[in-house]
């Protein structure tokens, strides 16, 4: 899967979770850039896109995303089996 | 005071000499740390470095171990979480026996901030976020780092280790910039925090009853009280790091604007709560995480759980941790039912919760926190009958002239402090020298300043 499309996927996850309109994410997108992602939803917004790309994060792995860039890089990986 | 203050700028202006003339800064601030805690407690000197050691050779073991990894690991955070425990339980007896001492609490004197660093380094090391530091020195000195020893901010080892391997250079701005800072943070201490401390004192230390409003009002002063001493600590640790060159992370963002409790405590001791969430709240809740309510809620409460033990054993703590677990509750439902108000009625509840739950933070023991509290929820006597014996007084002090002119000192500078708090924040981290600036503070400390049997710092009795 292009990081492109991993990246309109995890948009649409948002978009979703948050009740967002007219949400554009980009990879440098962050927590802060969103309002209601905080500590207490980020575990459950990581558990939604585990659901949508049928796989599963680590502990470390969630605990150290910075942006959705980071998602990216790490979806990338595992779908690609690195 | 004034001869303190004195030997404290000797000691730093050494300090700072030898450490950027010298080519062992880390050996200059081992020293640094030492003669800092000998100056305030020396007996404090050897817990510290003991549990130092002991994380720094624990998480070397369980980095080297492939079968005992998690037996060393167990090991490590019980017996770190063991000292803990009877650590608060000495502090909790000696509250309910002989009433606070301080002296008797000597030798673990910042021992609640450094052992949460080494636990955060056991589980970084454990779950492979970093791997073991190999000096030792380097590990006991970001431990033993003086400006943060009493009073935090709380942090992890590898925040500090980027600052203590690179080779410090002198940079003139980071001088002026660590200057201006202190001068706000001794300011923030010495004028306001300990001329709102009598009016506290004389509510809480008191065997009198006073009316439900009388006693609310002292929960906002302490409320005052609390952040202008913990965040003026913080604005002087924080400046003599940056006159090392060393940034230390914020741990306060104008929390008394905050529009609700969600936003107090992202706002509110953030290192604390950072640390809280990633070494607490995050390992907890990973394995439930489908459920965003759930999931949320657990969060709060294992997390103020955690945070009132940390504060202490009594039950006032725990009361105190209950307001907030309810507080953040009725925000997630509210969120949960889209339900808003208007943001004057938000800002005054906030308020109002966070003063309220600090009536318990305060009180010394459940005996004097429930006759403070008793009164509020009383129609009768929630209101002063006489307002100038059972209130002004009360603050006033007996309202004698002079306690009276520091009830309305203080208040003024308070206020006027958080209301133009966010231009005084940004012109305290300038980077330029400005003789407005520091003739203002100094002459604001000079003149209003308590000098004369000051206040303990209230976090660093934690």
């Amino acid at each position: 899967m292009e990081r492109v499309e991993i990246l309109r996927k995890i948009e649409l996850v948002i978009t979703d979770f948050f009740n967002l309109k007219n949400f554009v994410c980009a990879e440098s997108t962050s927590a802060a850039d969103i309002e209601g992602w905080n500590s207490f939803s980020h575990l459950p917004l990581m558990s939604k896109i585990e659901e949508a790309f049928s796989l599963r994060f680590s502990f470390i792995e969630i605990t150290d995303f910075n942006t959705v860039g980071d998602i990216v890089n790490c979806i990338q990986k595992k779908l690609s089996g690195i | 005071m004034l001869q303190n203050a004195l030997y404290f700028f000797l000691f730093i202006s050494t300090m700072l000499f030898l450490f950027y003339k010298t080519k062992q800064h880390l050996l200059v601030l081992f020293f640094a740390g030492l003669l800092f805690m000998a100056f305030i407690q020396w007996r404090a000197i050897p817990l510290l470095l003991l549990n130092s050691l002991f994380a720094f050779y624990l998480a070397q073991k369980i980095a080297d171990s492939t079968t005992r990894k998690n037996t060393f690991f167990i090991l490590g955070i019980a017996a770190l979480l063991v000292q803990l425990v009877l650590f608060k339980l000495f502090v909790f007896s000696e509250q309910s026996l002989t009433g606070f001492s301080f002296e008797s609490l000597a030798f673990t004197l910042g021992f609640s901030f450094y052992t949460l660093q080494n636990i955060a380094y056991l589980f970084d090391v454990k779950i492979g976020r970093i791997l073991p530091e190999e000096k030792a020195l380097l590990y006991v000195v970001s431990a033993s780092y003086f400006p943060k020893i009493l009073c935090g901010p709380v942090v992890t080892f590898q925040q500090m280790k980027k600052h203590f391997i690179a080779t410090p250079v002198f940079k003139e701005e980071n001088l002026i910039a660590g200057i201006n800072r202190f001068a706000l943070g001794a300011f923030k201490k010495l004028v306001i925090a300990d001329r709102l401390a009598p009016m506290t004192t004389a509510v809480f230390d008191s065997t009198d009853t006073f009316s439900g409003f009388t006693s609310l009002f002292a929960g906002l002063i302490f409320t005052l009280q609390v952040y202008f001493d913990f965040s003026g600590y913080v604005d002087m640790a924080l400046g003599i790091s940056r006159m090392f060159g060393i940034t230390l992370p914020e741990n306060f963002a104008t929390p008394l604007g905050s529009l609700s409790i969600t936003q107090f405590w992202r706002r509110w001791h953030i290192t604390l709560m950072q640390w809280l969430t990633q070494y607490v709240y995050y390992p907890v809740s990973y394995w439930f995480r489908k459920n965003m309510f759930l999931s949320a809620l657990f969060g709060i409460v294992i997390t103020l759980l955690f945070s009132a033990f940390w504060h202490g054993l009594g039950l006032t703590f725990l009361l105190w941790a209950f307001c907030h677990i309810a507080y953040l509750t009725i925000e997630l439902l509210a969120q949960k039912a889209n339900f808003k108000l208007p943001k004057a009625i938000t800002y005054f509840l906030t308020i109002l919760a966070v003063s309220f739950a600090n009536l318990f933070f305060r009180s010394p023991d459940f005996v004097t926190a429930k006759k403070i509290t008793g009164e509020i929820f009383s129609l009768q006597s929630f209101w002063p009958s006489d307002w100038l014996s059972q209130f002004v007084a009360v603050f006033g002090r007996g309202a004698e002239l002079n306690d009276l002119f520091n009830f309305y000192l203080s208040w003024t500078f308070a206020l006027v402090f958080l209301l133009f708090e966010n231009r005084i924040n940004s012109r305290s981290n300038s980077e330029k020298f400005s003789v407005f600036w520091l003739a203002t503070m100094i002459l604001l400390i000079l003149v209003f300043g308590i000098f004369s049997g000051g206040e303990q710092f209230i976090y660093s009795r934690f």
